[in-house]
């Protein structure tokens, strides 16, 4: 059964790219520690800042070195792990969070549904900065607190967009049928409204992986990124912002990896929302 | 209607109430300014006078109470660092950041709308991919680094706009397509799967057995059903937009109230951040009206409701 | 409305590649400066930062100044003296008006001093003009400062960069309860405030009447870019004349037919500090002297910094009071460093936190990182913890920093840097010797400077023995001028503007 929904998936040749793609990084994060030529860490500040297919005293350096002679090769291999941990852990994070207020709110519209959105309204007025400042007053800046800052601030976006689906789906004359059945809420919620909003939330998730990626550079440029021994492509783009003038490769790099990593995730995407909606799947046949 | 507006107001100050108490104590877990103030080298007893002066030590329900006695009657304090009313340094960069995130949101739904509509429209062709690349590339570098790549571009190496501060027109340039990438990006995708799937709906099938137009079908059955969801996120995206003005503003040395904010919140400028919220929060509750208003012009079967 | 405002962009996007760039610095007479942050306050008694002083000193004056070799030189004062070890006593010039036409004297000068002194005014760099116990006006153009013990370091307390130091007009700073000052300045320096639009620019114009001689350049516009490349852009561009805080790496490509570069060693120190408070590794002389021997200074500065700035044997400024050129730096030489942490009982070394602030100072995360490395060659593993600004003092406040810590710290003197940092107690230090202290102490209240140097000469042996610091260099200041303009960058910081001119 696997297989076949594999085969349907890959049908699509755009998806297939996507698939091989994140298949790429996925393999980077879980086994680069052994297809690196370098010590990521490894630094000579005599060989700072050479350009790719710089060819150094211990070996080739593909990408060429950062400002500090790390391979960046090396380092960008070993941060596809971290960067596609903050992504997705975040992303799993505010879903989560996001969508149980937005199913709440927009079907119980009274006092839940008012409350929920006004936690929602608050959240959006506080600024994100704020927020991760004080935990990194509280607990310091350590990976899993930027994970956590990342998800608690970005599940508005499901809240609303979830509940403005359920306020129009739920006067459909199914949910209204659910309803009068007396089929309890939270089963009406997950087993006839959930599925319905789910192409809508593939498609921010997919999204926001993306985004969450490039917060965490955000972070990083604002001084309060990840610990600096944990390479990420975030803050490599961050750190090498300031060399755009006279080496290109330190930031292009760790770009192009989060550019390619974005559509390879959007194409999968893409692609299960096309395979997962059962409208459009009886249409397709 | 006065119910509903009564209800509506109700729940405004509910927001920029809870907001306020959030941000109050969120930014003092970050440690109060005393220490950036002074001089590194600052005797110990030094910064306890100086901190007993502002009225740091005291408890922090007390400091609240006396914030809210004060915010009530309309004054939001002083800013510590500017020594002037915080209110009224937040509001004085307001028109420029309204400039900046107006041209940037215009922007976008001009771009959006159109890319969006073709894109479900001719789903699965060229123009649909083309679609889809020109939103990823739109959000796959960040903000920070496509500000400073533009500037390279524009300012250095053709020198046709200039790459900071404000005044003219061409100063909007840059910043507007840095903040716009973004929510260009989600607007067009958001459209095109609601499109999508409203393109499918039976009432649609009905239309196309009629013979209509299948421009027609998607402009006036398809736009409209999927205009909610867009909607939605378009009005979400003024809140990311006025924050993706931090970062944009900092790039381009724009003088708005993202960077004020920014530079508020680390100087821990305790009472511009407070004001700073409270206009924020007032701002994205209107917004959210209005865009629960345009749900019953949208859409008749909400019109009860 | 969206047809209008899609042909409205379109036609912006067209228009704007054949529109000239309007650029303010192309008049000659006009002078821009970009500095990274905004003035805070046009009350020179109400601000803590630099950029804000830069502004400020172009309106105002202090007593005396630093000339062009370092040193203090007269500026409203013209020559003082020492009537007893507790009193400076000033005479000042008496041809000098504010802008307002208010009389500068001994009365403007005790005003400004009292104002800022006053506990209910909060200064916030009170601590650094603290040490004045009175300022007493012998007659309109003499004033007295007395302190309580002798005060050796009081011209430096005086000069432009002690930021409260600089002379107020009493009538004018005492309106409105000192609101008019702050949003519309009067001084008696070089140049006129005409306005300022926060977080966008200052503008100044020549005051012609300026008792040093007017100054060349008409118009001064001071705007905080706070992004590097933004304003090596502005630069590019022709936006601005003086861009301060480029990048070492940036140097040789702003040496073009347009722009230029200045640069200048700062008095500013770059070192690290061991904590000796806390039971570690560090608290064992042998093994700060390892890390001293572990670290390839020379190489980080000629990497990092392209050689700018200067090495320092010490953590003093190579030319700040009392410093001896024959002072040397621990060599690098890891063999040694090992066979040290070896001695101290650290065969495969040992793991230990680094924190600092990062993107503070010109290069600091690399200096650490770079550090960091040369450690692990020889064993000793780091874990670096980058804290927020604000963080950073809340930490230092409840005296929290741990391991090896990078401050950054500036000061000409002995007494301005080894006092604080290496006096048991304080709580800046963490290092404790007992005959150390003495010697700080004795240095503190020594007004005779033979005397005074052959104190700090004693302190330096102990310092040196016992490594409390890893000592590393005075960074560069490095500005990205126009090719035509000519300025000379001051050691301190501080931006000077009097002789400033176009070729």
């Amino acid at each position: 059964m696997m297989s076949g929904f594999l085969k349907q998936f890959t049908e699509s040749y755009l998806a297939a790219t996507g698939l091989v793609i994140v298949f790429m990084v996925v393999i980077g994060a879980l086994f680069g520690q052994w297809l690196i030529p370098f010590d990521p860490d490894a630094q000579n500040i005599m060989l700072r800042l050479k350009p790719p297919l710089f060819s150094g005293p211990t070996g080739l350096h593909l990408l060429g070195t950062d400002a500090l002679g790390r391979d960046i090769f090396s380092r960008l291999v070993i941060g596809a792990r971290v960067s596609l941990l903050v992504g997705v852990a975040s992303v799993v994070i505010s879903g989560v969070v996001g969508v149980t207020f937005g199913l709440i709110a927009g079907y119980e519209e009274k006092y839940a549904g008012r409350f929920l959105m006004a936690v929602t309204d608050i959240q959006l007025a506080i600024p994100f900065l704020v927020l991760a400042l004080a935990v990194a007053a509280v607990v310091g800046p350590s990976l899993w607190n930027i994970i956590a800052i990342l998800g608690l601030t970005n599940w508005v976006q499901y809240a609303r967009v979830v509940r403005s689906e359920v306020l129009a789906l739920r006067r459909r004359e199914y949910i209204q049928a659910a309803h009068t059945m007396g089929i309890s809420v939270p089963m009406i919620l997950i087993r006839h409204l959930l599925p319905n909003v789910m192409s809508t939330v593939i498609v921010i998730s997919s999204l926001l992986v993306a985004k969450m990626i490039l917060f965490e550079s955000s972070l990083s440029f604002l001084g309060l990124g990840v610990p600096p021994q944990t390479p990420t492509w975030g803050t490599m783009i961050a750190d090498g912002r300031n060399y755009v003038g006279n080496a290109w490769w330190v930031a292009t790099f760790p770009g192009l990896s989060i550019f390619l990593t974005v559509i390879g995730i959007n194409l999968i995407g893409d692609r299960l929302r096309d395979m997962l909606d059962p409208r459009l799947r009886q249409m397709e046949g | 209607m006065a119910a509903f507006v009564l209800s509506r107001l109700f729940y405004a100050i509910l927001v920029v109430f809870g907001v306020s108490v959030a941000v109050f104590f969120l930014i003092r877990m970050g440690g109060d300014p005393t220490s950036l103030f002074l001089p590194p080298d600052a005797p110990v007893a030094e910064i306890e006078r100086f901190r007993h002066l502002m009225g740091f030590d005291r408890p922090l329900l007390e400091q609240y109470l006396a914030f809210l006695g004060k915010a009530l009657r309309g004054d939001f304090g002083m800013s510590l660092r500017y020594n002037e009313p915080a209110m009224a340094l937040v509001l004085d960069r307001a028109p420029a950041t309204l400039a900046l995130s107006g041209s940037a949101l215009a922007l976008s739904i001009v771009i959006a709308v159109p890319l969006g509509i073709m894109a479900a429209a001719f789903r699965g062709t060229v123009i649909d991919r083309a679609s889809l690349v020109i939103s990823l590339i739109g959000q796959s570098f960040p903000a920070f680094w496509l500000a400073i790549m533009l500037i390279l571009l524009f300012s250095e190496t053709f020198r046709i706009l200039p790459p900071s501060g404000r005044g003219t027109w061409q100063h909007l340039i840059m910043p507007s397509i840095v903040l716009a990438t973004y929510s260009t990006a989600i607007i067009t995708r958001l459209l095109r799967s609601s499109m999508i799937e409203v393109l499918q709906a039976d009432y649609i099938r009905t239309a196309r057995g009629k013979g209509l137009s299948e421009w027609r079908i998607v402009m006036k059955h398809g736009l409209r059903n999927a205009a909610i969801p867009t909607i939605t996120v378009i009005g979400l995206q003024v809140g990311a937009l006025l924050g993706g003005a931090v970062i944009t503003e900092e790039v381009f040395a724009y003088p708005g109230i993202g960077r004020l904010a920014i530079q508020a919140i680390a100087n821990r400028d305790f009472t511009v951040v407070q004001a700073f919220v409270i206009v924020m929060s007032i701002t994205i509750v209107t917004i959210n009206l209005l865009v629960d208003l345009s749900y019953g012009l949208l859409d008749p079967r909400m019109r009860k409701a | 409305m969206k047809h209008f405002l899609t042909s409205g962009l379109l036609l912006a996007a067209i228009s704007v590649a054949s529109l000239p760039v309007q650029s303010q610095a192309q008049d000659a007479q006009t002078l821009v400066v970009a500095q990274p942050a905004d003035a805070y306050s046009m009350d020179p008694a109400k601000h803590s930062a630099f950029t804000t002083a830069n502004v400020l000193f172009q309106i105002y004056d202090a007593l005396v100044t630093q000339d062009a070799e370092g040193e203090i030189a007269p500026a409203l004062a013209t020559e003082w003296s020492n009537p007893d070890p507790l009193t400076w006593r000033f005479k000042l010039r008496e041809d000098v008006t504010f802008h307002n036409g208010e009389k500068f004297d001994a009365h403007a000068v005790k005003y400004t001093f009292d104002r800022a002194l006053d506990p209910a005014f909060q200064a916030p760099y009170f601590s650094r003009i603290s040490a004045i116990t009175g300022v007493e006006v012998v007659d309109d153009y003499t004033v007295d400062f007395k302190t309580e013990a002798p005060y050796p370091t009081m011209l430096l307390t005086l000069y432009e960069a002690s930021f409260p130091a600089l002379i107020v007009p009493p009538a004018y700073a005492a309106e409105e309860d000192g609101a008019k000052l702050a949003a519309h300045p009067i001084g008696t320096g070089p140049y006129l405030f005409v306005e300022w639009l926060k977080d966008e620019r200052v503008v100044l114009k020549a005051n012609p009447d300026y008792w040093g001689g007017a100054p060349e350049i008409e118009k001064v516009v001071f705007r905080p870019i706070k992004e590097t490349r933004t304003r090596i852009a502005e630069l590019r561009s022709g936006g601005v004349d003086i861009a301060a805080d480029i990048p070492p790496e940036d140097v040789d490509s702003l040496e073009t037919d347009e722009t230029k570069i200045s640069v200048v060693p700062s008095d500013f120190l770059y070192f690290f500090v061991f904590d000796t408070t806390r039971d570690t590794p560090l608290t064992n002389k042998l093994v700060r002297q390892a890390i001293n021997h572990a670290v390839d200074v020379d190489a980080i500065q000629a990497a990092l910094m392209n050689g700018m700035g200067k090495r320092i044997a010490l953590t003093l400024p190579v030319n700040g009071f009392a410093y001896d050129p024959t002072w040397e730096p621990y060599a690098y030489d890891p063999e040694k460093a090992k066979a040290l942490l070896a001695e101290a009982g650290y065969p495969d070394g040992f793991t230990i936190k680094m924190m600092s602030r990062k993107g503070r100072f010109l290069k600091d995360a690399e200096i650490i990182e770079a550090s960091a490395g040369f450690l692990a060659e020889v064993g000793i593993k780091t874990e670096i913890e980058y804290l927020e600004p604000g963080v950073w003092g809340q930490v230092s406040e409840q005296k929290g920093r741990e391991g090896i810590i990078f401050p950054g710290w500036s000061g000409r003197d002995p007494n301005l840097v080894w006092y604080p940092l290496l006096k048991t107690g304080l709580y800046q230090s963490y290092f404790s010797n007992a005959e150390l202290d003495k010697l700080l102490e004795a240095g503190a209240s020594t007004i005779d400077p033979e005397e005074r140097k052959e104190i700090y000469s004693a302190a330096a042996k102990i310092i040196k023995d016992e490594a409390p610091h890893l000592p590393m260099i005075q960074p560069p200041l490095i500005y990205g001028l126009d090719k035509t303009l000519v300025w000379t960058p001051r050691s301190d910081g501080m931006i000077d503007l009097r002789a400033a001119h176009y070729e």
